[in-house]
């Protein structure tokens, strides 16, 4: 961390100079962002130089030596905020989105419980962005996929399996009431 | 001591699950037990509907939390073993041992 905060206030001073005076006089705050998929290919930072000011700096992030880029702009928002941005910015980049696949999400609404459609969609969105980060977007797609499939084949094998009993509690009981309507006058 | 209705496998597993994983047993995390202890790949439809069948039957409990932002603010259901629940697990747990007690066929497995 330490050798990416002087890397950062190195490139501040080579690249925007007229804010130097603020670093001497010790000003300045580093923030360390590392969103999700970003950090595939960079660690964003931004240095806060001033209140008003801060000097965003990306950097490549297998040598982290080499900024790619680097700009000042003017603190209008707070961190979570920024990062809240960069997130969005990042899913409307990349091609295969964050977001669980929407139709396989409706078909869990469609065939499963009510009770329990949102925690499982919850289960599996959270799992779906945890593979996200670990294997490639296809694959983390078709696991989701998978689970999806499977789940409904389950529920409609629980509504087969209950049927079944109903029709077996059914015919039993058509069976005592033929045996027994003699008793009851029929 | 009082019988209770007799556990299937996956009902076993899923109770087992419930013990390990204490505070934290909510539907993906019992599959992902049962996944990495076991090796077996089911579905979270199939952990669920194990999970709803034990709850009629009263062996375990529930409640929902507020669900993050990794899960787009859908809701966490976290579940409990209850009493119940434990003394059937150790019933069926028994039942199995004795069953395979002392059978050489096991042994040199």
């Amino acid at each position: 961390m330490r050798g990416i905060r002087s890397l950062v206030l190195n490139e501040l001073r080579k690249r925007h100079s007229r804010y130097e005076h603020l670093l001497n006089n010790g000003h300045g705050a580093l923030m360390y962002l590392k969103a999700a998929r970003e950090a595939a290919a960079m660690v964003v930072m931004a240095f806060i130089v001033s209140p008003e000011v801060f000097v965003g700096v990306l950097l490549n992030k297998t040598t982290r030596k080499k900024p790619v880029f680097s700009g000042v702009g003017q603190v209008t928002i707070t961190a979570e905020q920024l990062s809240q941005i960069l997130a969005e910015a990042r899913d409307r980049q990349s091609p295969m989105s964050a977001e669980s696949p929407k139709i396989a999400e409706s078909l869990l609404y469609l065939f499963l419980p009510t009770s329990d459609c949102e925690v499982i969609a919850g289960d599996l969105a959270e799992e779906y962005s945890l593979r996200l980060r670990e294997c490639r977007p296809a694959k983390a797609k078709r696991w989701y996929w998978r689970q999806v499939f499977k789940s409904i084949c389950t529920q409609i094998w629980v509504a087969l399996k209950r049927l079944t009993e109903l029709v077996a509690a059914t015919e039993a009981l058509e069976k005592i009431w033929h045996m027994t309507r003699g008793l009851w006058g029929g | 001591m009082k019988t209770t209705d007799n556990l299937g496998q996956f009902e076993q597993l899923v109770l087992l699950a419930l013990l390990r994983l204490q505070d934290n047993a909510y539907g993906m995390a019992i599959r992902r037990e049962i996944a990495e202890r076991t090796g077996r790949d089911v579905s979270i439809g199939a952990v669920y509907a194990t999970l709803d069948r034990l709850a009629e039957k009263k062996y375990i409990s529930s409640l929902d939390a507020p669900g993050g932002a990794e899960r787009g603010g859908k809701a966490k259901r976290f579940f409990k073993i209850e009493g119940t629940g434990k003394i059937a697990l150790r019933q069926s747990q028994e039942q199995l041992q004795k069953m395979a007690y002392g059978l050489p066929q096991l042994e040199a497995m």
